[in-house]
């Protein structure tokens, strides 16, 4: 099993009555790429912001490292966060703000500000004061600014909002390479599971402050694939007529419906078996879903977002 | 700790506003010593009249009309037929608060710099302890404060030879002393300052907050916490000679050790308590 990086046990944040976040449990391996899904409002942020010890827990516990409680300081330096719009000193040059952030770590090695802005892509920004950079550049420099100090856990929230196609593909081309020659783990968010999709190896999907989901990027594209789907009243007596038919890749999902993955043109042939062995069948059927319809399901339907 | 003020001097330096209301400060700084040279030599050619009229009543109605405190008024303690020494119009700018107004502009924007541009999520989660980055910017206050008093005094000196085309310093044992004082009274005055803008977060407030408390607008309210005191029976009590504002204000230009440590210790008690309640709150507060 591999080493878990980060956990939360509980996490919850009360603005008044208002639980933002709500008994949340996340466990993220080291070196994954966790991807932190829900629509606005949701909660990611919130989740985030506590997460990197910027807001304080209602209640709850995060595990960070094997720290947790108060020793969790000894270790806050070891993450590195871009939370929401990136805050950058607009009269400053990138250079300058890295430098500042780089006063802080005690960091003074020549060329070092140059290689991390060469990493995001800034490294011929020249004198140009940040104010005037696109919105690209300045979720590229917010990235590189997290980068300084070699922290083991980025926490991205939203990094590839309000970009275009080019600067999503910039962004994400970043991150990837991060995780690649860094080896670091990275947790970011969005509200776009498709764009995750692409580089995400975990994913978590909150709705209402809530965890719903965390699975694996095989379980998400399992689920998502293209299957033949059965409905009916009794999965389990279905069981021994697959397993007869030498099936092996299927799952039982909930109390009416099996999945299966494979032989997906022997539908009619496993409709015939089941209803030989007794077995009604209400509903046989080869479908697949779109990774935005299966987020969309599960947290309630298109109409909300 | 010293990579945190490494950090905050860093971006005090590098923050174009510090250049820009020093070199506002240099052209009030001109201001006002061609303004106190105008101011002495009316008085002076109204005392020379008072004396060959004799009228001194007029003299006792400008005097009461000084009396009232509202506002900025600087006044030079120059008596006519005296020559205007550094001592005399560094003592009518401190004590009219007209250089801690620079210094308060210039607190409330780098105080809440990094706030109100966000750069702090970009540290406040990585640091041991956040109320640390506030020592640190307290502690770059200093530096501040103590380098914007140098650069007024070289101001000052050099505004002095130019308007009044010579350069005294007075009793300089008493004018360092008086100086330092200064500084740190208004050091006291820019860490309640500091407090202002972190706590409120908004910058309007804070610096109007700010610019009330050198007006002496807060008199009207002191008088009112003064009218409470008198009633429960202590009536020689002033609240304004018991703050920040007050010592700066009141300080005189040769008093005793007793004044002078009284003074300290306003600074010190308002000081500490403001960068405390400051430590709390960011300390607290969720970014």
């Amino acid at each position: 099993m591999s080493e878990i990086l980060l956990q939360t046990s509980g996490l919850t944040k009360k603005y008044g009555r208002h639980k933002a976040v709500d008994h949340v449990n996340i466990h993220i391996k080291k070196g994954a790429i966790y991807g932190f899904i829900g629509r606005n409002g949701a909660g990611k942020t919130t989740c985030l912001r506590m997460i990197s010890g910027l807001a304080k827990p209602t209640e709850g516990e995060i595990t960070l490292f094997g720290y947790q409680g108060k020793e969790l300081k000894e270790v806050r330096s070891r993450i590195g966060c871009l939370i929401e719009a990136p805050g950058l000193y607009g009269n400053m040059t990138a250079y300058e703000n890295m430098k500042i952030k780089c006063r802080l770590f005690g960091i003074s090695k020549p060329g070092y500000i140059e290689e991390i802005l060469d990493t995001v892509g800034l490294k011929d920004v020249g004198k140009k004061k940040t104010k005037h950079f696109s919105l690209g550049m300045k979720q590229r420099l917010g990235i590189g600014l997290a980068l300084v100090g070699e922290p083991d856990l980025l926490v991205l929230d939203e990094p590839i909002n309000g970009l275009d196609p080019q600067g999503i593909a910039e962004v994400r081309d970043t991150i990837q390479s991060l995780c690649d020659q860094r080896k670091m783990t990275v947790l970011i968010s969005s509200h776009i599971l498709e764009e995750l999709s692409k580089i995400a190896t975990d994913y978590g999907i909150i709705h209402n402050g809530v965890l719903l989901q965390e699975l694996t990027r095989d379980e998400l594209m399992r689920r998502c694939s293209e299957r033949i789907e059965i409905t009916l009243e009794h999965p389990e007596a279905a069981i021994p007529v697959l397993d007869g038919m030498g099936f092996t890749n299927y799952q039982v999902t909930d109390k009416h419906h099996i999945h299966v993955f494979e032989r997906l043109n022997e539908s009619d042939v496993l409709n015939m078996a089941l209803a030989r062995a007794g077995i009604p069948v209400r509903g046989i059927a080869v479908t697949s879903e779109e990774l935005e319809n299966y987020f969309l399901n599960l947290t309630g339907g298109a109409s909300h977002v | 700790m010293f990579n945190m003020i490494k950090m905050d001097l860093y971006r005090m330096f590098h923050t174009k506003a510090l250049y820009v209301i020093w070199i506002v400060l240099a052209a009030a700084v001109l201001f006002t010593t061609s303004m106190s040279r105008e101011d002495l030599q009316y008085i002076q050619e109204e005392s020379q009249e008072n004396e060959s009229t004799g009228d001194a009543a007029a003299e006792g109605e400008n005097q009461e009309a000084e009396m009232i405190n509202m506002g900025m008024q600087v006044t030079i303690p120059t008596q006519p037929g005296e020559k205007v020494t550094l001592f005399d119009q560094v003592f009518a700018n401190l004590q009219a608060k007209f250089v801690a107004l620079f210094f308060l502009i210039f607190t409330v924007l780098y105080s809440s710099a990094d706030i109100g541009s966000g750069y702090i999520k970009n540290i406040g989660g990585q640091v041991r302890d956040r109320s640390s980055l506030i020592i640190s910017r307290a502690a770059a206050l200093l530096v501040y404060t103590v380098l914007s008093m140098a650069l007024y005094l070289i101001f000052q000196a050099v505004c002095q030879r130019i308007c009044f085309g010579y350069l005294i310093w007075g009793d300089a044992a008493q004018f360092w002393k008086y100086v330092g004082m200064q500084t740190v009274l208004h050091y006291a005055l820019v860490l309640i300052t500091m407090a202002l803008a972190v706590i409120l977060k908004y910058n309007v407030i804070s610096m109007t907050l700010a610019i009330c408390l050198t007006m002496n607008v807060l008199v009207i309210f002191y008088s009112a916490i003064d009218k409470v005191i008198h009633s429960l029976g202590a009536e020689d009590f002033h609240i304004i000679e018991h703050t920040v504002t007050g010592k700066i204000a009141l300080l005189s230009m040769n008093g005793g050790s007793k004044e002078y440590l009284l003074a300290l210790a306003t600074a010190a008690v308002f000081g500490a308590a403001a960068t405390a309640l400051t430590c709390i709150v960011f300390r607290r507060r969720d970014v």
